[in-house]
């Protein structure tokens, strides 16, 4: 009996010694494991564990090394992801810097050049060894100085901080456009700059050659203009003379034939009768073209004097006017008349008199007659326009339209002496606008013209 | 196309302090790391502790989140979304 107490004695005292020994080992591990994880704490710039605040049972329960390890596991992903994307994009600044027809180089802060595309090399540093490039200063290289240059785009870089650009810079009797830009780090702070030479060279040479010809170009054009105008000045002179000086010999013979029928009717037969009055209606034929000569060379002599004209109102009275000379004839007048222009009044109002009559001619043999006057914008700029549903004109002979004593059609169809759009295009060209057609045969025309200032 | 709003995990670590509330912000992050990555998810962290505003952003920026921390009502809310 005293034996087996004895027994169950040394074996409490060994169980005891053991749960010791255990307790010591846990306690170390767990010493060990809270070591662990205040170091990856402190890694993460955190506290370490406090043991009031997680004790040994906590510790592994709540297993921060775990929730630590999973989020580096997490991390070291990320950093995966994001070196990948990295080397894509130093891929991609590799091959700009390989293949740009620009010279690139990249200096630090002290002017040193860190790293140069071919181009840069081809440009400044041909006779050069990569040794002795890197690491030397670019105001040595390049602008052969002994410090940074005054006009130097890196020293603008570094006290803006900012992008700087030189034009015209000239290096080795090249001629540059540089631009500079930092290069900064993750704390905002400059690390260096890249610096761009872009050789312009040629193409400063062909715009200087450019300017050259222009110059020369503009030169013959005022010239040959000159030349024009006084030409012009001429030619309407001399209409103009010639227009006066044929009236008289028109009226000796408008009124000799007008004498010959009034005292020698009696004496002339039928036939010599209607020899007089052909005679007399081609004087009168005549007598209204040199009026009209007359009018189209009084246009390009006068100077156009531009006052804010009621344009809409004018074409009204106009159309008021027309619809007097034959009440009878039905014509449906749309006239915006609101419109406003700034032109020469009594030049616009000979445009509007001309393109509104001849509306009004052509729409003499169509049923229901319509004549419109409106704008439409082209580019913001007013465009006024006078339609109408007439005869028209094929597209064909458009260009015939506003010549001098051009018409379309024969006198016995539609009376006129062709010389009413020759005088509103002149009118026009005066104001420094533009006039065109749109017609169709039967279907009728539209006349556009600007007046090149500034319009309602 | 229809844009969906990303779900908000809200994890109020309010009365805990350092590094308690570093490593329970990294469970939280942890647990959902796949709908915070696809951004299906956002997690909206309230704290008053002030070490945290610093250690939370830098670990969730390292794990590739984008992070704002604002103050209001003496708390501060700390926002974790891709």
């Amino acid at each position: 009996m005293a034996t087996t107490t004895h027994e169950t004695v040394t074996e409490l005292d060994r169980l005891r010694q053991e749960n010791e020994h255990l307790r010591t080992r846990l306690s170390l591990k767990n010493a060990y494991l809270r070591n662990k994880v205040n170091e990856l704490l402190d890694v993460m710039g955190t506290k370490p564990l406090r043991a009031e605040e997680l004790d040994d049972d906590m510790l592994l329960e709540m297993d921060p090394l775990g929730i630590i390890f999973n989020s580096i596991r997490h991390v070291l992903a990320n950093l995966k992801e994001t070196n990948a994307q990295l080397y894509l994009l130093n891929e991609e600044t590799i091959a700009i810097f390989e293949v740009a027809d620009v010279g690139i180089m990249v200096i630090d802060n002290d002017y040193r050049v860190q790293a140069y595309n071919p181009k840069m090399k081809e440009l400044f540093f041909q006779d050069k060894e990569a040794s002795e490039i890197k690491g030397d200063n670019c105001f040595h290289l390049l602008c052969l100085e002994s410090g940074p240059p005054e006009q130097c785009v890196c020293s603008n870089v570094f006290c803006s901080d900012g992008i700087s650009r030189i034009r015209g810079k000239k290096l080795r009797e090249h001629v540059f456009d540089v631009a500079a830009t930092p290069l900064k780090g993750k704390d905002g702070l400059t690390k260096g700059i890249v610096v761009v030479y872009n050789d312009i060279t040629v193409l400063q040479q062909a715009q200087e050659a450019l300017y050259e010809i222009n110059a020369q170009l503009e030169q013959r054009v005022s010239e040959r203009t000159a030349l024009l105008q006084a030409t012009n000045k001429e030619l309407d002179a001399f209409a103009y003379s010639v227009s006066h000086d044929l009236r008289a010999p028109l009226r000796s013979l408008e009124g000799f034939s007008s004498a010959l029928m009034e005292d020698y009717a009696d004496k002339l037969d039928d036939t010599g009768k209607g020899y007089l009055n052909r005679i007399q209606a081609g004087s009168v034929k005549m007598a209204k073209l040199i009026d009209a000569l007359l009018k189209l060379s009084r246009v390009t002599r006068s100077e156009l004097l531009r006052t804010p004209v009621k344009i809409g109102e004018m074409a009204a009275e106009i159309a008021s006017e027309l619809q007097e000379t034959d009440p009878a004839r039905e014509v449906e007048f749309r006239i915006n008349a609101g419109l406003t222009a700034v032109a020469d009044g009594a030049m616009i109002k000979s445009v509007m008199e001309n393109l509104l009559n001849n509306a009004w001619k052509f729409t003499s043999k169509t049923g229901k007659a319509l004549i419109e006057f409106n704008v439409i914008y082209e580019d913001a700029q007013p465009v006024f326009f006078v339609k109408d549903n007439g005869v028209g004109f094929s597209m064909e002979y458009v260009n015939r339209l506003f010549g001098a004593f051009q018409r379309l059609h024969r006198n016995d169809e539609f009376e006129g002496i062709g010389i009413g759009l020759a005088t509103v295009q002149r009118i026009i060209i005066l104001h420094g606008g533009r006039v065109w057609a749109v017609g169709e045969e039967g279907k009728g025309a539209t006349f556009y013209f600007t007046l090149g200032g500034a319009d309602l | 196309m229809t844009a969906t709003v990303p779900r908000t995990i809200e994890l109020d670590i309010r009365g805990q302090i350092c590094p308690s509330t570093l490593l329970v912000a990294l469970r939280e992050m942890n647990n959902n790391i796949d709908e915070l990555n696809s951004g299906c998810a956002r997690l909206f962290i309230k704290t008053d502790n002030r070490d945290c505003t610093n250690t939370i952003p830098e670990a969730a920026e390292n794990m590739g989140f984008q992070v704002t921390v604002s103050k209001s009502a003496g708390a501060y809310t700390i926002l974790i979304f891709k």
